[in-house]
């Protein structure tokens, strides 16, 4: 459906409903349930420059509307996702964006250098935002402007393709982070990460998860996305994919009309497999039955009390 | 081919102190299912538990599949109000199962607590290829036993109020000693300490050794990484889909 596409840096996508990075694999493991062509785009699970065997276990917690994850980031390094992953991509006609993390800032340079020549890989997804890593300073780089500048210019340094940077909603003020993502180069912003999370079993007293602190998705983190999402939308000019506790296609709508240009699907999909492509159905008969041209209408259509 | 769909319930019914069993018409998913993997069900329509639980095939037909539970925490709670008629989201079949074309002809099955649950399903399976079977069934106390439909059983309780008493390896060891017919092979379901424990024996005896995990999951289908366990020959494999049934000598157990 013409309306339903949209612009990310320079893709055109078929439609606004993305996948969200650690939610979906790399995309083959939906193909029992749904037509990985129907989705505006897949964005694969992050990786390090190195293999990684991620946290201990236990590495999740389900909480009141939400779940709290430590995985770790576990994953075979960026050599090995090259020359296995990377050619099933080339299968089909949806772009894979690749989500990449770093420790050391030179890092994502190196990630985004490697994957520049990789057919098949149409963008770039910088998670600067990790909670569950010990980055070398002690802290995530989403939450320092400069860094977060330093590190977008280093990987649109090296790529010609789409990159989007994702932000954390743990900083003082995401306006100026988005800002210097902005400035420093970023086609578009993924917005939000997990949030930092305990849980306690009173039993044992334990913490929930083995990592201690975890990242919260899910429908509990759905209000601070879409508090992000339009803050950043009244900041930048780059579009914004929103993405936090997004399960049906009102829940997408709503991310629309606070200002994402797209939206992506994370924990929804473990509670539904098929939900994002019912949300790009949902979308559709929204579309239709409101007479909306395109998903630009809807972006930051949200109509303010004037009183 | 993995299949999320509505499944009407046949039944829901407590069979024991401890567990429920619940019939669920899935013809579809009961058609390519095997004994040793597993479904999982959404147990809330409000989002309240959020993740589906994932439950062991306990018995299958042509048409329907039968899970056996233990009554825990909220999901649990929410499946044992579920009416005969009503309907749940199913996925299934899910994860790799009991691989039975391994050559034996003594099927020792060994399943602590609600551990015999997908030990049934096998159980039939291997009656209709003609093995012998013993069944070993463990449990801290004679009330919490449920040996419904096994056959060749030997219980064991910890605290002795009913067959051998001790953990259920001391039961184990001593099928293992008897006189078995033809090779044997153990197929194990129960806490990782027990499995752990049964992993030993069967090296001990020689025995070739199934075990199915259990570990928490998010998703069920390999992608979130949250069901990780560290494989003997380095790295990692996911329970949900690598597993959840290995053979014993694959997995590094401590860790
Ligand atoms: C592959 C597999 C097969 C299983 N088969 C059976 C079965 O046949 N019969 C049966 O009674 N139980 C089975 N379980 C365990 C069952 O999934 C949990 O008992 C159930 O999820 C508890 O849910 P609850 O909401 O009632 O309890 P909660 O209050 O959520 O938790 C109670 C306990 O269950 C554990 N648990 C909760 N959620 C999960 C999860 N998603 N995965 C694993 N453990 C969890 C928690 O760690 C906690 O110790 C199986 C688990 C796995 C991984
Ligand atoms: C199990 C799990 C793994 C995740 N892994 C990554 C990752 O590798 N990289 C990343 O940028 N975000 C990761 N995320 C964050 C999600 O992409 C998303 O930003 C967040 O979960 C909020 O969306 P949701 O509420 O729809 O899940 C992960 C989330 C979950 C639940
Ligand atoms: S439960 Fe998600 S990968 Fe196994």
């Amino acid at each position: 459906m013409e309306q339903l596409k949209v612009k990310i840096g320079k893709l055109i996508l078929e439609n606004p409903v993305l996948t969200a990075s650690g939610t979906f694999g790399t995309g083959e493991e939906f193909e029992d349930f749904l037509d990985l062509d129907k989705l505006g785009a897949v964005v694969v699970k992050g990786i390090t420059l190195k293999p990684r065997d991620g946290n201990p276990l236990p590495r999740i917690a389900e909480t009141p509307s939400g779940m709290l994850n430590a995985i770790g980031l576990q994953n075979p390094g960026v050599d090995i996702f090259i020359k296995e992953k990377c050619p099933v991509f080339l299968k089909y006609k949806v772009p894979f964006i690749v989500n990449i993390s770093g420790y050391e800032e030179k890092e994502y340079g190196l990630l985004a250098k490697k994957l520049e020549t990789v057919a098949g890989v149409a963008g770039i997804e910088v998670n600067v935002s990790c909670p569950n890593v010990n980055y070398r300073h002690g802290m995530i780089f989403a939450k320092d402007p400069l860094a977060v500048s330093r590190i977008t210019r280093l990987v649109r340094k090296n790529t010609k393709k789409t990159v989007i940077i994702k932000l954390s909603p743990e900083v003082s003020d995401i306006k100026v982070i988005a800002r210097a993502a902005e400035e420093a180069g970023a086609d578009a912003l993924s917005l939000i990460n997990t949030i930092s999370g305990l849980a306690v079993d009173v039993e044992t007293r334990r913490p929930k998860i083995a990592s201690i602190i975890g990242g919260l998705s899910g429908p509990a983190v759905k209000p601070i996305g879409l508090r992000c999402v339009w803050q950043v939308y009244n900041t930048v000019k780059i579009p914004i994919i929103g993405m936090g506790g997004i399960c049906t296609y009102e829940d997408a709508l709503e991310y629309l009309i606070a200002g994402a240009a797209a939206v992506a699907v994370g924990t929804g999909n473990f509670l539904d497999p098929q939900s994002t492509v019912k949300i790009v159905d949902g979308l559709k008969k929204y579309f239709i039955l409101n007479k909306i041209k395109n998903v630009a209408q809807l972006t930051g259509s949200l109509r303010l009390f004037n009183n | 081919m993995k299949i999320n769909t509505t499944a009407r319930i046949i039944y829901n019914k407590q069979v024991s102190n401890e567990y429920w069993n619940m019939k669920i018409y899935l013809p579809q998913i009961a058609k390519q299912a095997s004994p040793g993997q597993f479904l999982t069900i959404q147990t809330s329509k409000t989002g309240s538990p959020l993740l589906r639980r994932p439950m062991s095939i306990h018995k299958l037909t042509s048409t329907s599949i039968e899970i056996l539970y233990k009554v825990r925490g909220r999901g649990t709670n929410l499946l044992m109000q579920v009416k005969k008629g009503e309907e749940l989201q199913v996925l299934g079949p899910l994860g790799h199962g009991f691989d039975t074309d391994i050559p034996f002809t003594t099927a020792i099955l060994t399943g602590g607590g609600y551990g015999i649950a997908p030990l049934k399903a096998l159980h039939d399976l291997l009656k209709k290829k003609k093995k012998n079977i013993i069944t070993i069934v463990g449990a801290r106390t004679a009330k919490l036993i449920y040996k419904e439909g096994f056959t060749g059983v030997r219980v064991s309780t910890e605290d002795g109020t009913a067959g051998i008493k001790g953990l259920l390896t001391k039961a184990l060891e001593k099928a293992c000693c008897s006189n078995l017919k033809g090779p044997a092979a153990i197929f194990a379901c129960g806490p990782d300490k027990m499995l752990q424990a049964v992993a030993g024996v069967a090296a001990k005896y020689g025995l070739p050794c199934q075990v199915s995990l259990e570990k928490m999951m998010g998703c069920g289908i390999g992608v979130c990484l949250s069901c990780a366990c560290r494989l003997e020959k380095g790295g990692l494999a996911r329970v949900c889909v690598d597993g959840p049934v290995f053979d014993a000598k694959e997995i590094k157990w401590n860790n």
